[in-house]
């Protein structure tokens, strides 16, 4: 027997009372929700390798292809 | 699932940036689906030409999203009576890169950012400074 099919979950929601937030930054597929939500799904790709310092006058530039991305 | 609704109270907001695919929401929603994708390059001179990147040219604008189990099999009863969501001040310098606020209910968030970061020195070799005598 699967135990998620004998599961079940009940959600009573009340009041919400929030007196002061205070945030300097949101970023990065990051939330802040105050209040009710079904499914959250948040994905961030930030990418600063050490490779990515180049030092020298000429561009650290891929030759560009002929199409970019849709 | 429906979304629930409240009625969304809200005292003193101040933001000052909302940016790249990002989303200020006060009251209820539906779905929210961001995305965002940038190349942050920066140089010790600042000069720039224009659209020099493309996106197609770095691998991580490419890379599959790792997936996610499957939901398990629950049964969600929701017991909400319309309570307010009552907000006295919120106060954030920035919102940014496919992020959210939300003071209200809603269903889904969907958010995906990709950024590539290069740093370039790009001030003339120390072979042309003039030589250092001791």
């Amino acid at each position: 027997m699967s135990l998620s099919q004998s599961t079940s979950l009940h959600v009573t929601n009340g009041p919400v009372n929030v007196g002061s937030i205070r945030i300097i930054g949101i970023v990065g597929s990051s939330s802040v929700l105050i209040g009710d939500t079904g499914q959250l799904t948040l994905y961030s790709y930030f990418d600063t390798p050490p490779e990515s310092y180049v030092e020298g006058p000429l561009a650290p530039l891929p030759l560009l292809p002929e199409a970019d991305l849709p | 699932m429906t979304t629930a609704e409240r009625t969304s109270v809200v005292g003193d907001v101040y933001i000052r940036q909302v940016d790249s695919a990002s989303v200020a929401m006060f009251g209820d929603q539906q779905d929210a689906n961001l995305h965002s994708r940038a190349l942050a390059l920066q140089r010790a001179i600042p000069v720039f030409n224009g659209d020099e990147l493309r996106y197609a040219s770095y691998r991580i604008f490419t890379l599959p999203l790792p997936s996610l189990p499957a939901e398990p099999d629950v049964l969600t009863v929701d017991n909400t009576h319309a309570h307010c969501i009552r907000v006295g001040s919120f106060q954030s310098v920035l919102v940014g890169a496919s992020s959210l606020i939300r003071i209200g209910c809603g269903r889904s968030v969907a958010a995906e950012s990709r950024i590539k970061h290069i740093r370039q020195d790009n001030r003339p070799t120390r072979l042309m400074e003039p030589e250092i005598r001791l």
